[in-house]
């Protein structure tokens, strides 16, 4: 056998490795890979794939690029998966511990401090006013109407407005922040210690948890470093947008995804109350985590190390594992945390050092001298908290509360659908409860039983509707479909006036029509079809005389007595149910076909 | 050497045409005076003055009494139709794409923004040496030694003296308008903190800079001032239009009230009695006193004891409020950028080390680095904070001592009627120093200059310099008038006795004949 040649030529060991593979050589340094505790079984399949194939070069070269490597990328991360959540898992003798200062872009018009109009995706540096671009001679003019969302933002996790808050400027040096500081609220910020409550039923999480909030503060954003190698551009069209930065105090990580959860969590109570209008996926959310690790029972907090500018859920939780990793590791070997900013690497999957603590920016705080204090009038707090739109805990509760039936499922498919916000036209939640109220208002007129209409109202729009706009690509700002029209079709299927599938029919059509359904079925004749047993005999027997029903009350004398073949029963019983329905045209209800076929069945002497 | 002619010019009775033909001649005449950074061309004033001289032939409305009158303006506000530079290599080039809201108001009365004036660089300095285009000279006659014109609005205030223009603007952060005008001989007047916007201002000192007047008579900063006094929502530090309506008539109602029951009371505190203070300066002060009381004034001795700790909390205040205010001038969207910050991204970070070393002086380098340090998380608790408190305890000092209450912190305040109505202090501590003497001194004793001028900067109160004893070489003193905030009512009339002591001597400057008519 010719001699592996990966192993003979690396000189390092990294080279062997794939890239996800290297994150545990770097934090244990002194454990050869084959003793790490991590290092199971799935690298050494790894290791023996790559010396297999290593014997022709040809097969080597394969194994850097194409679709092998790729699938073995897959096996491997699905690896990677379960040992990676080994170090935070319960079991694990250490306990990491996490704070994040969450930055979140206010849905406002206009710029914090300019009456420039804010943007996403405008041409580049085309948002700018004299203030934006710091030109000398500016000064900073506090747009009232930022604080808004941000209250909101403050009184949805809970926290406690502080009556008097002040701006302050940090100092730093970058090119895309053009004043040399952003003002932000360091000494007195906008609201203090509140909390975020995660629970199994809100969120994934295994157990609840209960996140401090430290403090809610508004802060103006960067601009924006667009990369055009050699050269490095800046827009400035971010400059100046308003950002609300939370602080959440340190908590314990009950598992990898924690961090990311709770992230996500303030992601959708930012949402939902109208506080914030862009996501993670958006850039209108960014968090800097700070993580430390201890041995379980310490006292002490450890050493933290802050990891700058997350911008995804995914990055969130593999930074974090990756530097509670490497964090474990240095202190296993015997080694001290240092205190340190650093970056999350996506290429290595590593978090690397930016600079050390003596290093560290001095941000030098000091009051913005041009912006007086914010001063919430009375009675602002109170009228924000009145008008606060309700989070998604409360309308889920609501919705599958009796009042409205709903299944856990629905009701979380149509706050997704409302992209998680609870108030405002143009929902989908709004549109349900309205035809819900039409609808009863409607029966209960006609002196008709209400049951159920929650549950029924909520299948046409989810499952109906819902679906019949997928299939066109329709949004739901998009949906042609009248409420009025929707409750009336309803109305008309609860009331018993036409049967489900004729309703089924008539929907698609309403996407095209002003038409009232109620009108559509008189001109059309679409109504129930009042026929005596009889007469539904008749039509029975007229089927059951044809070759293929012969055929099925043949097959049902067979099965007679077997109460095994209760299913194949049905399933031929159904047969010509359906055929009675087609003749019908779906004008009558399945059950009493089904009924009167029962006591035709009954009656017929064998 | 060209010297100054000692030619009548802007009084009144002068056409307006011929005042400023007149005073473009005195400023090709005068190069030495090195009073401006940038001129208007020659022929685009004069179409103006044209204009304006149209206006009265034709008897239309003056759009007020400066209409057709030219006016200086400090090159720290910026313009759009002159560069604003600051006197700083940094923003050599910089034209702003807007005007500043005192700017848009002179305009809007019909003034002519004929040229920017020579400063020290970013306002920092007494003297307008640190200049990237050179320190300003005081006019003077031929043979005599070159006297410092102050700072920081050197340029503003040589330009008025001189007959470069009408009036000038400058502005005043804690002193840089009223020690330029003591020095020079001409009124410099600082108003109360956020009554003239600021918008458009390039800022030294946020939370002490003012926009400054610099004239030649009291009634015409008076009037000045009226004109710039309003309320600019662009400024967020300028005061409402509802709070200077509240206050201005709960000040009349005290001063009525105070005015019934007894005559004028002027303060003189002791602590302004220093040491290093010049005899001439002393005897002006004196003088000024006894003239005062016999214009029916009582003086009364009171005292500011934190007047010393104001020129030291002023001096980190100052430095750390400019050190942010200047990290804005990075090169990369306006200003000077080095060469060699724009063609090595090889060293890694593009930084602008290199651009604020070579754009910026070594005065404004130097406050910079103090500033930084000032704010620095080890010093910020011993010197900002402090600093910020010597401020409130100097502010406090006023307060105690003025009859009128300070109406912006407590709306409901009563007046004292034991209190002063005004304080008359000197100006500078000597007349003004000759520029060889000025450059042999040390930095600190160059920051000495602003003992004071700087504490009713710091407590934001209106202050303004009058000339006094001019003595033979046409070398002035300058007096100081300071009241409570809001209250340049009082200014005023007292600014304008003090105006009255010595008349005959102003003429000793050899730039006026006239004294212009009362409106």
């Amino acid at each position: 056998m010719p001699t592996p040649r990966l192993f003979a030529t690396s000189t390092t060991p990294t080279i062997l490795l794939c890239r996800l593979c290297r994150l545990y050589y770097r934090p244990l340094p002194r454990i050869s890979p084959r003793t790490s505790p991590f290092h199971t079984s799935a690298h050494s399949a790894a290791e023996s794939i790559h010396t297999t194939t290593a014997d022709t070069t040809a097969a080597v070269d394969e194994t850097l690029t194409g679709a092998f490597q790729k699938s073995q990328k897959r096996a491997l991360k699905d690896r990677h998966k379960d040992v990676i959540a080994d170090p935070i898992a319960p079991s694990s003798p250490w306990e990491v511990t996490c704070g994040l200062e969450v930055h979140a872009q206010l849905n406002t018009k206009c710029k914090l401090f300019s009456t420039a109009r804010m943007s996403v995706n405008a041409q580049q540096n085309t948002h700018i006013s004299p203030i934006d671009a710091s030109l000398p001679g500016t000064q900073p003019k506090l747009d009232p109407r930022a604080l808004l969302p941000a209250l909101r933002a403050a009184i949805a996790l809970s926290c406690t407005p502080e009556p008097v808050s002040r701006f302050d400027r940090k100092h730093y040096f970058y090119w895309d922040q053009p004043a040399g500081y952003q003002i932000t609220q360091f000494y007195h910020p906008l609201a203090k210690n509140g909390v975020l409550r995660l629970t199994p039923e809100n969120s994934t999480v295994a157990v609840p948890l209960e996140i401090k909030i430290k403090q809610v503060q508004i802060e103006q954003d960067t601009g924006k470093t667009i990369q055009a190698p050699p050269l490095q551009l800046v827009d400035l069209n971010r400059v100046g947008a308003p950002l609300v930065e939370i602080i959440t105090e340190p908590f314990p990580l009950e598992e990898a995804e924690t961090a990311a959860k709770v992230l996500a969590k303030i992601q959708e109570v930012l949402r939902a109350v109208d506080a914030c209008v862009l996501g993670m996926e958006w850039g209108g959310m960014r968090a800097d985590v700070n993580v430390s690790v201890r041995r379980r029972g310490d006292a002490e907090l450890g050493q933290r190390c802050e990891i700058k500018n997350l911008s995804s859920f995914k990055t969130v939780t593999d930074a974090v594992t990756a530097e509670a990793v490497r964090q474990i590791g240095i202190v296993e070997a015997g080694g001290t945390v240092e205190g340190e900013t650093r970056g999350w690497d996506a290429e290595h999957s590593t978090t690397k050092k930016l600079r050390m603590k003596e290093g560290e920016v001095d941000y030098r705080y000091m009051p913005e001298p041009d912006l007086p204090p914010v001063v919430l009038g009375p009675g602002l707090v109170e009228k924000v908290r009145e008008t606060l739109p309700p989070l998604p805990e409360q309308v889920i509760a609501e919705l599958t509360s009796p009042a409205y039936g709903l299944s856990l499922k629905d009701s979380k498919t149509m706050l997704l659908w409302d992209e998680g916000r609870t108030t405002g036209y143009h929902r989908v939640i709004t549109l349900y409860k309205y035809v819900v109220k039409l609808v009863t208002d409607t029966l209960s007129a006609q002196k008709k039983d209400t049951k159920g209409v929650g549950k029924v109202v909520g299948n046409w729009l989810v499952n109906e509707l819902g679906g019949l706009l997928s299939t066109r690509q329709l949004a739901w700002e998009k949906n042609p479909v009248q409420p009025e029209q929707l409750a009336d079709l309803i109305t008309l299927v609860m009331a018993g006036k036409i049967t489900g599938p004729t309703g089924k029919t008539l929907l698609p059509r309403l996407f095209d029509t002003d038409d009232s359904p109620s009108k559509i079925v008189r001109a059309e004749n679409l109504g129930i079809k009042e026929m005596s047993d009889d007469e539904l005999a008749g039509l029975i027997n007229k089927i059951l005389a044809t070759g293929e029903g012969q055929n099925v009350i043949k097959q049902l004398a067979e099965l007679e007595d077997i109460p095994k073949n209760q299913k194949k029963r049905k399933g031929l019983r159904g047969f010509v149910v359906g055929k009675v329905m087609r003749e019908m045209g779906g004008k009558v209800k399945a059950d009493r076909v089904d009924a009167v076929f029962d006591a035709l069945l009954l009656k017929k002497p064998e | 050497m060209q010297t100054l002619r000692p030619t009548p010019t802007f009084s009144f009775p002068l056409g307006i045409t011929k005042a400023a033909t007149t005073s473009l001649d005195v400023i090709k005449k005068n190069a030495y005076i090195n009073a401006f950074t940038s001129l208007l061309p020659d022929e685009q004033i004069i179409e103006q003055v044209t204009a304006a001289d149209k206006r009265v032939f034709n008897r239309e409305p003056k759009k007020s009494i400066f209409d057709g009158r030219l006016v200086a303006i400090k090159d720290n506000i910026v313009t759009t139709d002159l560069p604003t530079t600051c006197g700083s290599d940094m923003l050599r080039d910089y034209v702003s794409p807007f005007d500043a809201t005192v700017v848009e108001k002179l305009r809007e009365a019909g003034c002519i923004i004929m040229g920017k004036t020579n400063m020290d660089e970013f306002g920092m300095g007494s003297h307008s040496t640190y200049s990237a285009f050179g320190a300003v000279e005081r006019p003077r006659f031929p043979g005599r030694a070159a006297l410092s014109a102050g700072g920081s609005s050197g340029g503003s205030a040589a330009a008025v003296v001189a007959g470069m223009c009408h009036f000038a603007l400058g502005t005043d952060t804690g002193g840089s308008v009223r020690l330029p005008a003591s020095y020079c001989g001409i009124i410099g007047f600082k108003p109360s903190y956020g009554l003239i916007s600021r918008w458009g201002v390039i800022a030294y000192a946020n939370s002490l800079d003012t926009v400054g007047i610099l004239s030649r008579e009291v009634w015409e900063s008076k009037h000045i001032f009226q004109l710039l006094s309003h309320y600019d929502p662009k400024d967020p530090t300028s005061i409402p239009k509802h709070t200077r309506q509240v206050v201005g008539e709960a000040l009349h109602h005290h001063r009525k009230a105070i005015d019934a029951k007894r005559s004028l009371r002027i303060g003189v505190p002791a602590e302004y009695n220093l040491e290093e203070l010049t005899p001439a300066v002393r005897a002006a002060w004196e003088q000024t006193l006894q003239h005062l009381q016999t214009e029916g004034c009582e003086i009364v001795d009171i005292s500011l004891p934190n007047t010393r700790a104001a020129l030291a909390a002023y001096y980190i205040l100052a430095p750390a409020e400019a050190s942010s205010n200047l990290a804005r001038y990075d090169g990369l969207r306006y200003g000077h950028r080095s060469l060699e910050d724009r063609s090595s991204p090889e060293r890694g970070e593009i930084l602008f080390a290199r651009t604020r070393q070579e754009g910026f002086g070594p005065e404004v380098q130097r406050r910079i680095i103090l500033g930084t340090y000032t704010l620095s998380s080890e010093a910020i608790g011993n010197y900002f904070l402090q600093a910020q408190r010597v401020r409130r305890l100097v502010q406090q000092d006023f307060d105690k001592v003025f009859a009128l209450p300070n109406l912006l912190l407590n709306r409901e305040a009563e007046a004292r009627i034991e209190g002063v109505d005004a304080i008359v202090v000197p100006t500078a501590l000597s007349r003004p120093p000759a520029l060889q003497d000025v450059r042999a001194q040390s930095h600190v004793e160059t920051y000495a200059n602003d003992v004071f001028t700087v504490p009713a900067s710091l407590a934001g109160i209106p202050s303004v310099s009058v000339p006094v004893d001019i003595n033979e070489k046409g070398s002035p003193v300058g007096i100081q008038v300071i009241t409570q905030w809001g209250d340049e009512k009082r200014l005023w009339k007292v600014a304008e006795m003090v105006e009255d002591i010595s008349p005959e001597l102003m003429r000793d400057v050899g730039v006026r004949e006239n004294k212009a008519p009362r409106l």
